[in-house]
């Protein structure tokens, strides 16, 4: 095949006009580079520069998205099907919304990367390397309109995540986490890449966007696409740690290095939701397989992809929660409680409708997002302190923090609070934005099983709440803790207190960012 | 004559696939299991030819079995003073029992629903080589995932290295 001089000309204007969209993943790709080279040199650089480069890239590349902000929606790179350009990524509000996240979400990691003491004894470049490769494997992931990107993406950083979780290659809890999550991860994807090549013959395209002109078609076999679809669904479970590919994560959240246990709660799974989310919306409201197809069962009996993610968020609630109310150490508790609101997030899904039609369920959804952000990033940070002081991961370790160091007791209980949604935090709002919009979608008994869940929960968050501010402890002394570290812990939980009660601008804010 | 020994082949090919990728499941010692793995993975290159699709066989013969299946044997070699005594424990009767039973469903249901799509035929009438449409492809249109792919390779490889490395800094210090 020869390219003839229109066809280049063709292609060339694709990729410049591509490239401007582009900018973030190129930068964060420069950095990523820029780190596995900076410990090159023959003088030894000193540990903290790693981090400040990531944290220059991750930042420029944040500043970047904002200050082109995505009016619209512009298709990048891919190609031209007579006049139809057949994207490979889309710039849009919804993908900016994400690309922003995982950027915050990894920058507010950086400090507690920069303290770990394990992470600090040496230059540690390459860890630096693993986080912005991970989030530039979330950006592409949060935009990605092609199969092949949707699975680049995933597979980008997941490879990652996989490496940085078992960093720590002395510590056996942190190897055997690394392994797991290659394991699990391989079949997760293992899975989703048959779904994937599934869907690929039944339409014949890779574009989610032919996807979504073929299901309506007549002729096509709706259950065959159910079940590549579901299939597809695995790989998504598996990033978003929603059941039934949930198994994982108690293991890989308590050995992971704690920052990166941080990073993967929020950015992976935000980043999962992205894209599962992307992929739903090119099915369209009216995808159903139908019973009458089948045994003759009355007319209307059927499901859609509504039901199934509903399904699975009942069972993601119901196993994170269930499960988190027997630990005893504080990660793997928490790597529980972010299964369970990965079933909430899924609540949220399940009644999303594409277009203008569905801003107010995007806002909801996207709203909880942000909450979720600062109350788990939040408490994690305060995990991380007090491991970092302490050296020990259990409950029994939190006995008396409230009078050995109030201030973090305080903020601790603060995000305990909000995951598990009571008033005067955001999680209250936040909960009950997605129960209204859920309930206001038809699926009444899925937010009866959330406020089950919900009552259920307050058993383990009050569990930890009480050691803190009631138990006594054995060694009331507590390391200081410095005015740098204070000041980030209230950045992310002074504003889930403003989110309870000051909540509708930023409620009206996010409803500006469906798909 | 011609579609009959299209068929004949395809499923002697397929055949051979299946049956060796069970028994890497069932065989105990880790040489057999590569060489079974082997013939797998040799069946997978065949239907790759049998499709029309070359390039993607010979890559499949050149990286799996050239590249991986090699290391493997290497690597039990190396590591194990004496390779015949590498074997793999029997699963207790209740997880094999699940796992098969898991697999059985499974596939039936996959198997029901991929006999009842019609499935389009995308079979090139003549076999022509692919080689160059595929550069083109990657270079033109698929220029995107081709560099991501190469930026990807960069971080695995490094990550991999340093997973590798021994603790050489200690003596350093």
């Amino acid at each position: 095949m020869q390219l003839t001089g229109d066809r280049l000309s063709q292609i060339q204007d694709l990729l410049e006009r591509g490239m401007l969209g582009f900018v973030p993943e190129i930068i964060l790709s420069l950095a990523v580079i820029a780190l596995l080279l900076c410990d090159l040199g023959r003088r030894r650089i000193r540990p903290a520069v790693p981090g400040w480069i990531a944290g220059l890239a991750l930042g420029l590349a944040a500043l970047w998205i904002v200050v082109n902000f995505p009016a619209g929606t512009s298709p990048l790179f891919g190609w031209l099907e007579g006049s139809v350009h057949k994207p490979l990524l889309v710039n849009d509000p919804f993908a900016a919304f994400f690309k922003l996240f995982v950027l915050a979400a990894s920058l507010v990691v950086l400090p507690m990367c920069m303290q770990s003491p394990l992470l600090n004894k040496r230059s540690t470049s390459e860890f630096y390397a693993l986080l912005v490769a991970a989030s530039l494997g979330m950006l592409i992931m949060a935009s990605s309109a092609n199969l092949l990107m949707i699975y680049l993406g995933i597979e980008f950083a997941s490879m990652a995540s996989y490496l940085a979780v078992g960093y720590f290659k002395q510590d056996r809890r942190s190897s055997e986490a690394g392994l797991k999550y290659v394991i699990y991860g391989s079949v997760a994807s293992g899975i989703m890449i048959f779904g994937l090549s599934l869907v690929y013959g039944l339409t014949g395209s890779l574009a989610l966007d032919d996807l979504a002109s073929t299901v309506t078609a007549s002729g096509m076999n709706a259950t065959a696409l159910a079940v590549a679809s579901i299939l597809v669904f695995a790989g998504f479970a598996y990033k978003m740690a929603a059941f039934p590919m949930h198994f994982w994560c108690p293991d890989v959240y308590e050995g992971a290095p704690l920052p990166f246990t941080a990073y993967l709660s929020v950015a992976s799974k935000a980043a999962g939701f992205a894209v599962c989310i992307r992929f739903l919306m090119a099915f369209g409201p009216e995808f159903r397989i139908r019973f009458t197809d089948y045994a003759g069962l009355p007319d209307g009996a059927g499901f859609g992809w509504k039901e199934i993610i509903a399904a699975a968020s009942a069972l993601s609630m119901s196993a994170g929660n269930l499960a988190a109310l027997k630990q005893e150490n504080i990660r793997r508790m928490l790597a529980y409680s972010s299964i369970a609101h990965a079933g909430y997030l899924l609540m949220g899904v399940a009644v999303l409708k594409p277009d203008d039609a569905g801003s107010e369920q995007f806002g909801a959804l996207l709203f909880y997002f942000i909450v979720y952000f600062l109350m788990n990033l939040g408490a994690f940070f305060v995990v991380h302190l007090v491991t970092v002081r302490t050296g020990e991961e259990t409950i029994e370790s939190y006995k008396g923090l409230g009078r050995r160091a109030p201030f973090l007791a305080v903020a601790l209980t603060t995000c305990l609070v909000s995951l598990l949604g009571i008033p005067p935090t955001g999680g209250f709002i936040g909960k009950l934005h997605l129960l209204s919009e859920v309930v206001e979608g038809g699926l009444i008994w899925l937010a009866v099983v959330a406020g089950i869940n919900t009552a259920i929960s307050a058993y383990f968050y009050f569990k930890l709440i009480k050691a803190i501010h009631l138990d006594k402890a054995k060694d009331e002394s507590f390391p200081a803790v410095a005015i740098s570290n204070r000041l980030l812990v209230a950045a992310l939980v002074a504003p889930l207190l403003i989110l309870g009660i000051f909540f509708a601008p930023v409620s009206e804010w996010t409803k500006g960012f469906g798909l | 004559m011609n579609i009959d020994f299209e068929i004949i082949v395809f499923y002697a090919l397929a055949a051979t696939g299946v049956v060796s990728g069970a028994m890497v499941l069932i065989a105990r010692d880790v040489v057999r299991v590569a060489f079974w793995l082997l013939s797998s993975l040799s069946a997978v290159a065949g239907l790759y030819l049998h499709l029309g699709a070359d390039f993607l066989g010979l890559t499949q013969v050149l990286v799996y079995i050239g590249g991986i299946l090699v290391l493997i044997l290497f690597g039990i070699m190396m590591t194990q003073r004496d390779p015949g005594l590498v074997k793999l424990e029997r699963k207790s009767t209740r997880s094999m029992a699940t796992g098969v039973g898991v697999s059985l469903v499974l596939f039936l249901v996959l198997a029901s629903v991929i006999n009842s799509v019609g499935w389009a035929s995308r079979r090139p009438a003549s076999a022509t080589p692919t080689t160059q449409d595929l550069g083109t492809a990657l270079l033109t249109d698929y220029v995107l995932p081709f560099e991501l792919i190469s930026v990807l390779l960069l971080v695995v490889l490094c990550g991999a290295a340093y997973l590798a490395r021994r603790r050489v800094e200690q003596s350093h210090a």
